[in-house]
C-alpha cells in the first residue's frame, strides 16, 4: 500500500525518527475507543507543524496513499481508524496553543491540544473564560477530533456543541493546499465553510489550527440530584422544568441498572433501588441561581421526588458529578464488555427511548443499562456482553442498530455527539434518503474527487 | 403545472432585481410544486431567484439573468412544533412576525432581528444570513438552526440536520444556505432551536464623548462577569434617528452605548447597576416597558429608517476603535453609522457620490486584516462600478468547487454572490 519511494519521502519529509513502519509499533494504533474493529494502517506518521502536514499530503497526494487523521484516538465511532490502510496522520506532536486573544474572547490552538486543556490554559492565563465544550472524553481528547464529529457533552442543551464555537481554521485540503476558513470575525460574506470542512470527520479537511469562542466562566453554578420512584415522574419533572422558562445547563439522567452499577463499583451514595436518578445543574449569574434551584426543587417536589441533594460547595459538586462521569467504568458490574451506543431523540421521547433500548436488549438477552444526556435527548444505552466470539459481537451489534433505529422512529437521529465514522455509517440510510446522501456526496467528490482522507467513514458502501 | 404566470397579479416589472426584470414569476402551491418546477426550470436551463417577501434581494450583485423569480409564499406550514422540546420546523415562506405570534402563546422566542421584520420570511432570512444585536446573547443564526430541507438542481429534494440540538450525521450542507444568498438551492424548509421569552428585559443608553472612551467600557464589560443580551454603539446620526423613530428622548453625545439584559428580574437589575458604574459614561438612560421595546425596534429597523446607501462591515470586534475612526476619517464625517459592538459588525450609511471612493479606500486600508466590507444598498449604477462583496480570500476558490458540486449549471441566482458565483 505504501511502496519504498514514499516512504522514503515520508521519511524526509518528517525524519525517520516520525515514521513508525513496524507491525509492533503499529499495533497501538489499530483501533480507537470503537474496540470492536480493528484495522492497522501500513504506517503511523507524527508531523510536528503545518509545513510537514502540507508535505505528508502531498506525498500521499502523489502515491494515491489514503490518510486517516488522528487525535487521541478516542473516537467512539471508528473514525479514527485506518480501514484502508494507508498512512495514518497522529497529531500528538502537535499540540502548541498558538494564541490567546483576550479582547476578542479566542483561542486559536494546534490540532493535538487536548480540549480541556484549552481551558485550563486560559485560566493559567489569568482570563476568567473557558471553553464551553465539554465530552466526556475532554481530558484526553484532541480538540481536532472533537471538532471533526462536533462533539457534545452534558452541557449542549444550554451551551450548545463544538461547532457553535468554532469561529475558523486553517486546513489542508485532499488538493494538497492549505486554506484559512473563518477566522476571528464573527461574520463574512460568502460560503459558511467553516462548518463543512471541519466536523466532516476528517474526510473533507485535515486541521492544522482551529480558531475558537470562548465564554465567560459562569459566575456560579447549582448542582442538584433528585432521585426518583419513578422514570416517568422525573421525566415529567424535566418537562415541567423546561416548560418553566428554565434552561438547565446539564441535566443528566441515570436509570435504576445505572444506578446500582455506579453505587456497588463507586459508593458514591446512590440509594440502590431508585428507578431514576436526575442530576441538574443551572449557571450564570450569582444573583438568581438559588431562584433558580429553588423552583426546580419545587417542580421535583411536585412531581413525587423521593429526595433532593443540593451541592452546598465544590467539593459536593465534585462527588454528585463522580457517578455520572464514572458510568463508562461502572457498567463493568454487568459484563466486562459493552458496545456504547449514541442516540438521539427529541427530549420528550426519551424515557420512551430508554425503556425501549432496555426491552431490545433483553430481547438479545444483553443487559442494557442507560446514562443519558437528558436536556438534549441524548441517550447512551451501554449494551453489555460477555464474550468475543464472532456471534455474540454480531448480536451485540445488532441490537445497537436497533435501538438506533428506534431512536430514528422517534424523531431523532443515529448520532447524538459520537459521529459516524465506520460503526454508524450503514445506518444513514436510515435517517438519510439517497438523495439526502447524494448531496453530501457530490460535496465529498468535488474536494476529494481521489477519496484520499479516511475513506471508508461516514457514507455506506 | 401550477402557479404559471398567467396570473395577472404579477406585474413583471415589480418583481425587478436591479433594474432587470424577471422573464416569470412563478408561485409554486406547495412543496411538490416548488420541486417541479426546480426540475423543470433545471430542463430548460433557466435561472431560479428565490423570493420571500424581497426585503433582501437587494444585496448582492446586479443579476446577469433573471428567468424566473419563484415565489415562497405558499410554502407557509408550520410543519411542526414541540414546546416542549424548544424546537419548530416551519416552511422558508412562513412570515417572522407570524412565527412570533405563534410562539409567544407558549411564552417562547425565536431571536431572529432581520430589518423589514414584519415582511420577512424564514427562506430570505436565513439565506441572507441577516443577524441582528442579539445574536450576542443568542448566537448566530447558524447557531440556531437546526435542520433544513432544499431543493437543489434537477429538483432533488433534501435534507440535512434534523429537530434536535445535537446530531453529527454526516454533513453539516445546512451551513452553506445559511448565508448562501439562494446560490446553492431553494430553500423549503428550516428547523430552529427557541428560547423561552425571558422574565425581564430592560436596558442601558450611556453617552460617551469618544470612541476611545467608548472601547475601554466595552473592554470593562467583557472582562465582568456581566452577560448582556446585545450591546450597540451608535454614533450621532445614528442616535437622532433612532430617537425620533423610537419617540423616546436619548440624549445626543458624539457616541452611544445601548446594551440589553435579559433574564431574571433579580440578574438583569444587578446588571443594569453593576454597569451604570462599570461604563464611566455621561448621561445614562434606564430603558424599558414600551420605550425599551420601541428602541430596539429602532435598532432593528435600522436599514429600514435611514437612506442612501449602506455598507456592511465586519471585523474581530477588537478592531472597533479602529473602525470607527478609519471610517469617519475616509467619509470626512459626511456618515452615520452604528455597530453590533457584540458581534464586530458595523453598518455606515453614506452618499452614493461617496460611496465607491469610500469602499475603496477602507479596503485598501485593511488589506490583508481581516476587515470585510460589503456594499449592501446601492442604486444599481453604482454597483455595477465595483465589487459589492470585495471578497478575495484563497477559500474563494473552494466556495466556486462547492457552488459546482451543488449547482453545477449554474441555475440559482447566478452571477450575484461572491466572486461572481
Amino acid at each position: 500500500m505504501v511502496p519504498k519511494e514514499a516512504l522514503l519521502e515520508l521519511e524526509r519529509a518528517v525524519g525517520e525518527r516520525w515514521v513508525l513502519k513496524d507491525p509492533i509499533q503499529l499495533i497501538s494504533y489499530e483501533s480507537d475507543a470503537l474496540s470492536l474493529t480493528r484495522s492497522t494502517p501500513d504506517v503511523v506518521v507524527l508531523p510536528k507543524d503545518e509545513d510537514e502536514v502540507i508535505e505528508v499530503v502531498k506525498i500521499c497526494r502523489k502515491y494515491g496513499i489514503p490518510i486517516t487523521p488522528r487525535g487521541s484516538g478516542t473516537a467512539l465511532s471508528g473514525s479514527a481508524i485506518a480501514v484502508k490502510g494507508g498512512v495514518l496522520l497522529v497529531f500528538s506532536r502537535m499540540n502548541r496553543f498558538i494564541e490567546l486573544d483576550e479582547e476578542n474572547g479566542v483561542a486559536v490552538v494546534e490540532p493535538g491540544v487536548l480540549t480541556k486543556e484549552v481551558s485550563d490554559i486560559a485560566k493559567m492565563r489569568g482570563l476568567n473564560m473557558y471553553f464551553a465544550p465539554d465530552p466526556a472524553s475532554y481530558e484526553v481528547s484532541t480538540i481536532a477530533g472533537n471538532i471533526a464529529h462536533n462533539a457534545g457533552g452534558p452541557h449542549c442543551l444550554k451551551h450548545g456543541v463544538v461547532s457553535n464555537y468554532l469561529l475558523g481554521a486553517r486546513v489542508v485540503l485532499p488538493d494538497g493546499e492549505v486554506y484559512e476558513v473563518g477566522g476571528k470575525a464573527l461574520e463574512r460574506p460568502g460560503y459558511d465553510l467553516t462548518g463543512l470542512l471541519l466536523s466532516s470527520e476528517g474526510t473533507l479537511a485535515i486541521i492544522t489550527s482551529a480558531t475558537l469562542k470562548l465564554s465567560k466562566v459562569p459566575e456560579g453554578t447549582r448542582t442538584i440530584m433528585a432521585i426518583f420512584d419513578r422514570m416517568d415522574d422525573a421525566a415529567q419533572a424535566v418537562s415541567d422544568i423546561i416548560a418553566s422558562g428554565i434552561i438547565p445547563s446539564a441535566l443528566e439522567f441515570m436509570d435504576h441498572l445505572t444506578i446500582k452499577a455506579v453505587e456497588e463499583k463507586l459508593k458514591v451514595g446512590y440509594p440502590l433501588d431508585a428507578e431514576a436518578i436526575l442530576l441538574i445543574e443551572v449557571d450564570g449569574l450569582k444573583d438568581g441561581l438559588d431562584v433558580l434551584a429553588d423552583r426546580i426543587v419545587e417542580i421535583c417536589k411536585r412531581n413525587g421526588v423521593r429526595e433532593i441533594k443540593r451541592a452546598r460547595s465544590e467539593e459536593e459538586r465534585e462527588l454528585l458529578w463522580r457517578g455520572r462521569r464514572g458510568i463508562a467504568g461502572a457498567v463493568g458490574y454487568y459484563a466486562p464488555y459493552y458496545l456504547l451506543e449514541d442516540g438521539v431523540v427529541p427530549r420528550t421521547k426519551l424515557v420512551e427511548a430508554m425503556k425501549k433500548a432496555r426491552e431490545i436488549g433483553e430481547k438479545y438477552g444483553f443487559i442494557v443499562p442507560n446514562g443519558c444526556h437528558l436536556g438534549d435527548g441524548n441517550l447512551h444505552p451501554y449494551i453489555m456482553f460477555k464474550d468475543l466470539d464472532e456471534e455474540t459481537k454480531r448480536r451485540v451489534m445488532e441490537a445497537g442498530d436497533e435501538i438506533l433505529k428506534a431512536c430514528v422512529e422517534l424523531g431523532g437521529s443515529v448520532s447524538g455527539e459520537h459521529g459516524i465514522g465506520i460503526s454508524k455509517k450503514e445506518l444513514l440510510p436510515v435517517i438519510y434518503s439517497k438523495d439526502d446522501i447524494e448531496v453530501m456526496k457530490r460535496v465529498k467528490r468535488a474536494l476529494d474527487p481521489d477519496g484520499l482522507f479516511n475513506p471508508g467513514k461516514i457514507f455506506p458502501d | 403545472m401550477s402557479g404559471v404566470s398567467i396570473d395577472r397579479r404579477f406585474r413583471l416589472e415589480s418583481y425587478a432585481v436591479d433594474g432587470v426584470i424577471p422573464k416569470m414569476v412563478l408561485a409554486p402551491e406547495d412543496l411538490d410544486d416548488a420541486i417541479e418546477l426546480v426540475s423543470v426550470a433545471s430542463r430548460e436551463g433557466l435561472s431560479i431567484t428565490p423570493r420571500g417577501s424581497g426585503t433582501k434581494l437587494h444585496i448582492g450583485a446586479p443579476p446577469k439573468r433573471l428567468d424566473i423569480v419563484l415565489l415562497t409564499e405558499h410554502l407557509n406550514e408550520i410543519v411542526d412544533y414541540e414546546p416542549e422540546d424548544l424546537t419548530i420546523t416551519v416552511q422558508a415562506g412562513v412570515r417572522l412576525a407570524e412565527l412570533d405570534k405563534l410562539l409567544r402563546k407558549h411564552g417562547q422566542m425565536l431571536p431572529l432581528e432581520p430589518p423589514y421584520y414584519d415582511l420577512a420570511t424564514v427562506g430570505g432570512t436565513v439565506a441572507s444570513n441577516y443577524n441582528g444585536p442579539r445574536r450576542m446573547g443568542y448566537g448566530a443564526i447558524r447557531d440556531l438552526v437546526l435542520g433544513m430541507k432544499a431543493v437543489y438542481s434537477g429538483g432533488i429534494l433534501a435534507k440535512n440536520g434534523g429537530k434536535v440540538v445535537k446530531n453529527t450525521a454526516g454533513y453539516d450542507l445546512k451551513k452553506l444556505h445559511i448565508g448562501g444568498f439562494g446560490t446553492l438551492g431553494l430553500i423549503t424548509e428550516v428547523s430552529f432551536r427557541l428560547y423561552p421569552i425571558p422574565e425581564d428585559d430592560r436596558s442601558l443608553y450611556v453617552t460617551f464623548k469618544s470612541m476611545k472612551e467608548v472601547k475601554r467600557a466595552i473592554d470593562r464589560l467583557n472582562r465582568s462577569p456581566l452577560l448582556p443580551t446585545a450591546v450597540e454603539v451608535l454614533d450621532k446620526g445614528v442616535q437622532g434617528k433612532l430617537s425620533s423613530f423610537s419617540r423616546v428622548e436619548l440624549p445626543s453625545a458624539d457616541f452611544a452605548m445601548l446594551i440589553r439584559f435579559e433574564g431574571l428580574r433579580v440578574d438583569t437589575e444587578r446588571e443594569m447597576m453593576d454597569s451604570k458604574d462599570m461604563l464611566m459614561g455621561g448621561k445614562v438612560e434606564v430603558l424599558d416597558g414600551g420605550e425599551h421595546e420601541r428602541v430596539w425596534t429602532g435598532i432593528r429597523e435600522m436599514q429600514r429608517i435611514a437612506e442612501g446607501c449602506i455598507v456592511k462591515l465586519s471585523y474581530p470586534p477588537s478592531l472597533i476603535l479602529e473602525a470607527f475612526k478609519t471610517v469617519r476619517e475616509f467619509a470626512e464625517g459626511k456618515v452615520e453609522s452604528y455597530s453590533h459592538a457584540g458581534s464586530g459588525v458595523q453598518y455606515v450609511f453614506v452618499d452614493e457620490e461617496e460611496l465607491v471612493k469610500f469602499v475603496l479606500r477602507l479596503r485598501n486600508e485593511f488589506d490583508g486584516r481581516e476587515f470585510y466590507c460589503v456594499v449592501e444598498r446601492a442604486p444599481t449604477d453604482v454597483k455595477k462600478e465595483i465589487d459589492v462583496w470585495g471578497y478575495e480570500r484563497k477559500d474563494l476558490k473552494l466556495m466556486r468547487i462547492v457552488k459546482k458540486a451543488l449547482d453545477p449549471m449554474g441555475l440559482f441566482n447566478p452571477g450575484r454572490f461572491v466572486g461572481g458565483i
